[in-house]
C-alpha cells in the first residue's frame, strides 16, 4: 500500500515538475540574470531525477544503505544558490 | 558521520537560500510559490535523513508527498514566472519589471506605440503608402521583418524570433534604431499628408494616453523622445537630453557617494551659483538630481539653444563633481562608471553627443572602450569638402542662397552651428531640414515670431555671435550679407566683419557668408575677396 502511494505521488510530482521546467525554459529568453534561472532550472530537474532515484533505491531496499550520497545534491545546489542571489542583489544594487 | 555532515551542510545552505528569497525583488505571489515550494523541497531532505537514521517506511510516505506539494508549488512558481515574461510591460507590477529583460521591455513599449500611431494613421493615409514606409524600414533594419500583420500593426513576437541569438545590448540597439527609423518614417508621413503639427500632436496625445492610462516610465519615455524626429518633439529634446545626461552618468556617481560628499557637492554647486544655468541644478541630501530648475529654464527654448544651453550645464557641473567624487569612491570606479555611461550614451545617441560637443565633457582621465574611441574619431573627422580653416571668413558666390545653404546644410550635420538669416527662420527649417540649428532672424521689422534683429544693429548681431562661440567651437551662417550693406553701407559691414574674425581667431571658428555678385560693384567684389576665401562648389 506504501509503495504504491509513494510511486504514486513522486511520479506525478516528476510530471507536474516536467511542466514547470518546460515554462521556466521557454520563458528564460524574456527574462533577465540568467544566473538564478539556471541555477532555478537545475535545481528543479536535479531534485526531479532525484526523486525518482530516492524511489528505486527505496523499493531497491537500499535507500538506507547508499541514501546518503543524495545529499550531495542539496549541498551543491543550495551553495550556487546563493551565489545567485547573492550575485543577483548585488546587480540589482548596481543598476 | 558523512550523512550527518552532508545533511547537516545540504539542509542548512537551503534555509539560508529560503531565507535570503525574501530579499529579491520579485512579486508577492512569485516569491511565496517559490519559498513555499523550498520550504516543501527542505522538509523532502529532512524527511530522508530521518528515513536512513530510522528505516520506517512512514518517513518515505511523508517524503513523497512532500515531494508531491514542492513539484505543485515549483509548477506554480514556472507558470508564474512565464506569465510574467511574456506579459504586457503596462501590466506588470514595480518589482516583476526588474525580472524582464529591458529590450523586452522596450520592444513592447515601442510595439504599442507604434501600433496606436497606425490605428490613427489608417484613417488619414493611404495604407499602401504606410507599407512602403514599413518596407524601407526593413530594408534597413532586418530586425523588423515579417513584423507585419495583416490588420495592419506590428507583430512583436515576429521581432522577438528575428532577435533571437543577439546578445540582450545589442537587441537593446537594434530595436531602438529600428523603431526610430520606422516611427520617423511614419511621423513623416503623417507630416505630409496632414501637417508637422498635426504629426507632432498626435504623437504626444499617443505618448501622454500611454502615460496616463498604463502607467508609464519616464525612463522609456525619454527614449522614445530622443528617437522622434526634431520636427515633432524639438522643443522637448533638450529637456529630454538633460534628463538623460545628469541621470545616466551623474546618477549613478552619486548613487555610490558617502552622504558627506553629497554634502560636499552641493556646496560645491551653490559655489558654482554664478553660472546661472548650473544654479538650477541642485543635489538633495540623499544624493538624488533635481532638474526642475533646469527643465523650466529649457522649456520653451529653440532646440539649438536648448541643447547647447544643456551641454554647458551637464560640463560644467560634471567636472565640477568629479574630483570630490573620484577622491570618495575611488579614481578606477569613477572612471568605469563615467566610461560604461558615455559608451551607453555613445552607442545610443552618437550623432546628438557629437554634434553638440557632449564628448569633451568627459575628464581627461576617463577611458573609452576601443570601439567607441574609433567611431568617435570616424564621426569627428570631417569629410574633406567640410574642412575649414579656423578662424576664417568664408564666401560662397551665387545668384541666390540655394548654393550656401546645400553647404550650410551639411557642414551642420558634423559642426554647431548658427545662422543668421534674412529670411523667416520656419521657413528655413523647413525647407532646409535644419532643425537642430539656432537661427536667428534678420529682419527690418521686428516680428513677433522668434529672435529677430534689424541689420543696422550691428552690436546686436556681434554679441549674438559672441555669445554663441563663447560657447565652444562652431560656425556662423550669414545669408543677408547684402541687406546689411544696404542698411549700413560697405565699410561699415566690412568693418564688422573684421571685429567679428577676432572673436572667430579666440574660439578657433568661422564664419560662411554668401555673396550675390550682382549685389555689389567690381571693387566691393575684389575687396571682399582679399578679406574672405572662397568655397568653389
Amino acid at each position: 500500500m506504501f509503495d504504491i502511494l509513494i510511486i504514486l505521488f513522486i511520479s506525478i510530482g516528476f510530471t507536474i515538475t516536467a511542466y514547470s521546467i518546460r515554462n521556466v525554459v521557454n520563458a528564460m529568453k524574456f527574462l533577465r540574470f540568467p544566473v538564478l534561472w539556471r541555477t532555478m532550472g537545475l535545481g528543479f530537474i536535479g531534485g526531479t531525477i532525484l526523486s525518482i532515484g530516492i524511489l528505486f533505491l527505496y523499493l531497491g531496499g537500499v535507500l538506507d544503505e547508499y541514501g546518503w550520497i543524495i545529499f550531495i545534491y542539496p549541498s551543491i545546489i543550495g551553495v550556487l544558490s546563493i551565489h545567485a542571489v547573492y550575485t543577483l542583489t548585488r546587480k540589482l544594487h548596481a543598476g | 558521520m558523512l550523512v550527518e555532515v552532508l545533511a547537516t551542510f545540504g539542509i542548512g545552505a537551503m534555509s539560508i537560500v529560503l531565507f535570503l528569497i525574501r530579499y529579491l525583488p520579485i512579486s508577492p505571489k512569485l516569491r511565496d510559490y517559490i519559498v513555499s515550494s523550498a520550504f516543501f523541497a527542505i522538509l523532502v531532505w529532512f524527511l530522508l535523513y530521518v528515513f536512513i537514521k530510522t528505516g520506517q517506511a512512514v518517513f518515505i510516505l511523508g517524503l513523497a508527498i512532500s515531494t508531491f506539494i514542492s513539484a505543485i508549488l515549483g509548477a506554480l512558481a514556472g507558470r508564474e514566472i512565464s506569465k510574467i515574461a511574456r506579459m504586457p510591460k503596462f501590466m506588470l507590477e514595480e518589482p516583476e519589471k526588474t525580472l524582464v529583460k529591458k529590450y523586452v521591455i522596450l520592444l513592447a513599449t515601442y510595439a504599442e506605440l507604434t501600433n496606436r500611431l497606425l490605428s490613427r494613421m489608417v484613417f488619414i493615409c493611404d495604407i499602401k503608402a504606410v507599407k512602403k514606409v514599413f518596407n524601407k524600414s526593413v530594408k534597413d533594419h532586418p530586425v523588423l521583418k515579417g513584423c507585419w500583420s495583416a490588420e495592419n500593426t506590428i507583430k512583436a513576437d515576429a521581432v522577438v524570433k528575428n532577435l533571437r541569438g543577439i546578445s540582450e545590448k545589442e537587441s537593446e540597439l537594434k530595436l531602438l534604431r529600428a523603431f526610430s527609423s520606422l516611427k520617423s518614417g511614419l511621423i513623416d508621413l503623417f507630416g505630409t499628408v496632414a501637417s508637422p503639427e498635426s504629426a507632432g500632436k498626435i504623437v504626444r496625445e499617443v505618448i501622454n494616453e500611454m502615460k496616463l492610462g498604463r502607467g508609464y516610465e519616464p525612463r522609456d519615455e525619454h527614449e522614445i523622445l530622443l528617437g522622434l524626429p526634431e520636427s515633432v518633439s524639438g522643443k522637448d529634446k533638450p529637456r529630454t537630453f538633460a534628463y538623460i545626461l545628469f541621470k545616466r552618468v551623474l546618477g549613478p556617481l552619486l548613487r555610490e557617494c558617502k552622504r558627506a560628499t553629497i554634502q560636499k557637492l552641493q556646496r560645491e554647486l551653490e559655489g558654482l551659483a554664478k553660472e546661472p544655468v548650473v544654479a538650477k541644478v541642485k543635489i538633495s541630501g540623499d544624493g538624488m538630481l533635481d532638474l526642475s530648475g533646469l527643465y523650466e529654464h529649457l522649456s520653451g527654448m529653440e532646440m539649438g539653444n536648448g541643447m547647447q544651453e544643456t551641454t554647458l550645464t551637464f560640463s560644467t557641473t560634471l567636472n565640477a563633481c568629479y574630483p570630490t567624487i573620484r577622491r570618495d569612491i575611488g579614481a578606477e570606479r569613477t572612471c568605469t562608471i563615467i566610461s560604461d555611461a558615455f559608451s551607453d550614451l555613445f552607442r545610443k545617441y552618437y550623432d546628438f553627443l557629437l554634434r553638440y560637443g557632449i564628448m569633451d565633457a568627459i575628464p581627461e582621465d576617463v577611458d573609452l572602450p576601443k570601439d567607441v574611441l574609433g567611431a568617435i574619431l570616424k564621426n569627428l573627422k570631417l569629410p574633406e569638402e567640410y574642412r575649414l580653416k579656423s578662424g576664417l571668413i568664408y564666401f560662397i558666390r551665387g545668384a541666390d542662397t540655394e548654393k550656401g545653404y546645400k553647404f550650410f546644410t551639411g557642414l551642420a550635420k558634423h559642426v554647431r552651428t548658427l545662422c543668421l538669416t534674412g529670411t523667416n527662420p520656419r521657413e528655413v527649417r523647413e525647407t532646409y531640414g535644419l532643425e537642430g540649428v539656432s537661427i536667428v532672424w534678420v529682419a527690418f521689422e521686428r516680428y513677433a515670431e522668434g529672435e529677430t534683429i534689424h541689420p543696422n544693429k550691428l552690436g546686436e548681431l556681434t554679441a549674438t555671435i559672441s555669445k554663441f562661440f563663447g560657447k565652444g567651437k562652431g560656425v556662423v551662417f550669414v545669408d543677408c550679407i547684402d541687406s546689411m550693406v544696404m542698411a549700413n553701407g560697405f565699410k561699415r559691414v566690412m568693418s564688422w566683419l573684421k571685429e567679428v574674425k577676432k572673436i572667430m581667431t579666440k574660439s578657433k571658428s568661422n564664419l560662411l557668408v554668401t555673396i550675390d555678385p550682382s549685389s555689389f560693384s567690381n571693387r566691393q567684389l575684389a575687396s571682399i575677396e582679399r578679406e574672405m576665401k572662397q568655397i568653389k562648389i
